[in-house]
């Protein structure tokens, strides 16, 4: 007991040394209270968004793992040579509805339940209007066509293997064939399968903040196979379709065969204000009807070209359908052509439509996302097939890891500012221990000489240390929750600037093989860049929780106790006979 | 009848035998004086003593019992009051802090020492005895204090858990003949009044024919009872 009360006399009676000591810790701490602080909300805006957050995913082929594939089969580098190969992959890889289905039903471990909560799917044809004219700003394409001139003809990347190779840009492509770019239809015919699809995967709804709103009309029956459909109200904006109203009908056609027409009568107008471009198409240009009908067309016309193709199937014709198929391939991002109207190389040679099939897993948490994506790796392989082959990506939580970049950067920042303080600080307290010690050598002998035990004289001097350290890490809690907040606020702020501004110049985050950037794929899949709300300060509360404090009372006694044990190690040295007699 | 007794004790410093085959007993109620030239082995003796330092053959008993076999710390909390050259007293303590901290040390409850009620009046009454006012010097720092009122405070310190035995290393080096000779006068009290046994090394001849026992130490061992 006496020996706590001569601690803390000591630590009175030799201020300057232990406000020095107490001044380095209350540094550390506070230094060390903002970063814990920072890593901790980090962590709360992850988890608690995360938690509860409903993530639409789709499952993909893997476009790096076909790319390398296809290097390996072809030994080439050369896009144009890899390109047929990559589609011919793809073609071979990609899922229809029933291999979906099949991924739909996985299980959770030890569980009858399936991890996927809902399954939505759509399938999109590409076809072209005929008394309907597609929506087109003149304007736009040409400032558009302007900067495609400029734009340089020849693009590096790295390839997923970290090599950089060279591969022309899209004005370069459509130079060299012309024809195929050409063929893709003016309009997409997506089909779904229910509203709530739509509200899923093309972000319809009636909340204010909805992508997509009916404005005109009522929303067509769930998967009806009424040919009925929902146009953009932007196509009225056209001088040629102004007239067309809901309950009209408009007519459409097979790029490939004028003859073939589909009637389908206007049951609502939307309004897209996502301003999104997804499949390379036009938001305006995207009619939206039921699964049934698209499958119900593309039946039709694979029976009516079957009919006429033996005709012209080795016309010139057939090189076109070949590169219209490659074209509406290489435009959507996670289809798959349905390999039930042809097959093989008389697919190849057909005018019939193709539809494109589309599916979204909806989850109701994270783990269960995440246990998706582990499940699909087990799956292929026990399948026989690489567990690389398909990708599950996710741009909900892409978009919401965008977000939170900023705070990871931060955190980052933190951690390592966390780690060199500690360091720094743990050796300046050991040195300070060890000036202190060689400066009290003489205290020690007195006290040794008197009868004090080297364990009590240790516990002494570790009362003393622990003292001034925990009531600087008191102070610096204090002190670092103060300032956590305009601190975090300032770093983060300029975090986000920062991030604002690398998104400016880059424009929407692609995919691999798509328009060009790094082929490296973001781990969640693609996410628009102008959809990412950032987390900003205000949004997180940076308060110093009991969590933090254990964190510090940690560090504290860490600390303490790495200085307390140097200055121990002198004081076990020490021979008080020794001490005492070469007091000068 | 001995307090201290050395038997047989010899010391050697690597390659600088000291002390050889010492042998004497110190008895209780009596001022021995240790005079010597340097070098013959005065204040490693005192070490010895005191119980910093082990003999490297032979042994030292304390009331009839090798000191090396008990804890070393207990003995000299408990049992000897060593008075150091330079007092070695605790510069950022006050004097009464300095002497509650030997008593403290030791572990004796205050009943065992004396009858005063509180520490601070039993400090106080120490202070006293070894000729200090302690309402004047009680709560100053060593530092603030004279070097021969250091020197009482030291004493007072060494008293404090009333051990049989007090060894003091050179107490008059630093001071003053009139000074010096009050604080023998202090040891002789403690020895003739209070019946310990006190014993100290001196270069001064003054000082130590004062003492009851004067032990001129000769170079290896051997002593001169003068």
């Amino acid at each position: 007991m006496f020996i706590i009360k001569y601690a803390l006399k000591s630590i009175s009676r030799s201020l300057g040394r232990n406000i020095l000591i107490g001044i380095i810790v209350l540094i550390i701490s506070t230094a060390a209270c903002v970063a814990m602080s920072i890593q901790q909300a980090a962590e709360k805006a992850a988890a608690n968004t995360l938690k509860d957050m409903n993530i639409s995913a789709q499952l993909n082929v893997d476009r790096g793992y076909i790319y390398n594939k296809a290097q390996e089969k072809t030994g080439s580098q050369d896009m144009n040579e890899l390109m047929p190969e990559m589609n011919s992959l793809m073609k071979e890889y990609s899922l229809d509805l029933d291999g979906m289905e099949e991924y739909k039903n996985i299980k959770k471990p030890g569980s009858s339940e399936s991890i996927v909560k809902t399954f939505y799917y759509n399938s999109s044809l590409s076809i072209n209007g005929s008394d309907i004219e597609k929506y087109d700003l003149t304007a736009t394409t040409e400032a558009a066509t302007e900067a495609a001139t400029e734009a340089p003809t020849v693009q590096k990347m790295t390839d997923p293997a970290g090599n950089e190779v060279e591969m022309p840009t899209a004005p370069q492509m459509q130079q060299q064939e012309p024809e195929q770019l050409e063929k893709a239809g003016d309009f997409d015919l997506v089909g779904y399968n229910s509203y709530a699809a739509m509200e899923v995967m093309a972000g319809f709804g009636t909340d204010d903040d909805a992508a997509c709103k009916i404005t005109d009309g009522t929303m067509f029956e769930d998967n009806t196979s009424e040919y009925v459909c929902v146009i953009n109200e932007d196509l009225l904006k056209m001088d040629a379709n102004k007239d067309k109203k809901v309950g009209d009908s408009i007519e459409l056609v097979n790029p490939k065969n004028e003859d073939e027409t589909y009637s389908l009568k206007i049951a609502a107008l939307y309004k897209d204000s996502s301003g999104s471009t997804a499949m390379g198409t036009d938001p305006a240009n995207i009619i939206i009807t039921s699964y049934s009908v698209v499958k119900d067309i593309e039946s039709k016309s694979e029976s009516t070209n079957n009919s006429t193709s033996s005709s012209s199937s080795n016309s010139k014709d057939s090189t076109k359908s070949t590169t219209a198929t490659t074209a509406a391939t290489t435009a959507a991002t996670t289809s798959s052509s349905s390999s039930s109207s042809s097959s093989g190389s008389s697919d190849e040679e057909s005018n019939a439509l193709v539809s494109q099939f589309n599916g979204t897993f909806v989850f109701g948490s994270v783990a269960d996302y995440e246990q998706f994506k582990e499940e699909i790796k087990t799956k292929a392989k026990s399948d026989g097939m690489d567990e690389d082959l398909y990708i599950v990506t996710s741009s909900d939580v892409a978009t919401f890891k965008a977000g939170l970049k900023p705070l990871e950067n931060l955190k980052s920042f933190a951690t390592t500012f966390l780690y060199l303080t500690l360091a720094i600080g743990a050796i300046v307290l050991i040195v300070i221990s060890v000036i202190s010690i060689r400066d009290r050598k003489y205290e020690i002998g007195a006290l040794a000489a008197m009868g004090l035990k080297k364990l009590k004289l240790s516990m002494m001097f570790m009362i003393e240390v622990l003292t001034v350290t925990l009531v600087a890490i008191l102070i610096g809690a204090i002190a670092g929750s103060a300032a956590s907040v305009p601190v975090t606020s300032y770093l983060l702020s300029a975090q986000v600037e920062q991030q604002q501004s690398e998104n400016a110049s880059v424009g929407k985050q692609q995919a691999p093989g798509m328009q060009g950037g790094n082929m490296e794929r973001p781990e969640d899949g693609e996410y628009d860049a102008s959809k990412v709300e950032y987390v900003n300060a205000d949004d997180i509360g940076f308060s110093v929780d009991m969590f933090v404090i254990l964190k510090m009372l940690a560090i504290g006694i860490m600390l303490a106790v790495v200085s307390g044990f140097t200055s121990i190690l002198f004081i076990l040295r020490y021979d008080p006979k020794q001490i005492l007699a070469n007091r000068d | 009848m001995s307090v201290i007794e050395l038997k047989n004790v010899s010391f050697a410093y690597p390659n600088n035998p000291v002390i050889r085959n010492l042998d004497y007993a110190f008895e209780a109620g009596r001022v021995y004086a240790i005079t010597g030239k340097s070098g013959s082995g005065k204040t490693t003796l005192l070490s010895m003593l005191s119980g910093i330092m082990d003999p490297t053959s032979g042994y030292i008993t304390y009331n009839g019992y090798p000191i090396e076999e008990s804890d070393k710390y207990v003995y000299r909390s408990r049992s000897v009051g060593v008075i150091f050259q330079e007092y070695n007293l605790l510069p950022k303590f006050t004097v009464r802090e300095n002497i509650m901290l030997s008593l403290d040390i030791s572990g004796k409850k205050l009943s065992e020492l004396t009858y005063y009620k509180t520490k601070r009046e039993y400090i106080d009454s120490l202070i006293y005895e070894v000729g200090l006012n302690p309402e004047e010097i009680g709560n100053r720092r060593i530092l603030r204090i004279s070097g021969g009122q250091q020197q009482r405070i030291a004493i007072a310190r060494a008293l404090s858990f009333q051990p049989g035995v007090i060894l003091a290393d050179e107490p008059t080096g630093n001071l003053d003949i009139d000074t010096s000779i009050d604080i023998m006068n202090v040891f002789i009290h403690l020895a003739h009044e209070l019946n310990r046994c006190v014993i100290i090394v001196t270069h001064s001849p003054q000082i130590a024919n004062m003492a009851d026992v004067r032990l001129d130490l000769q170079p290896f061992s051997k002593y001169t009872n003068v």
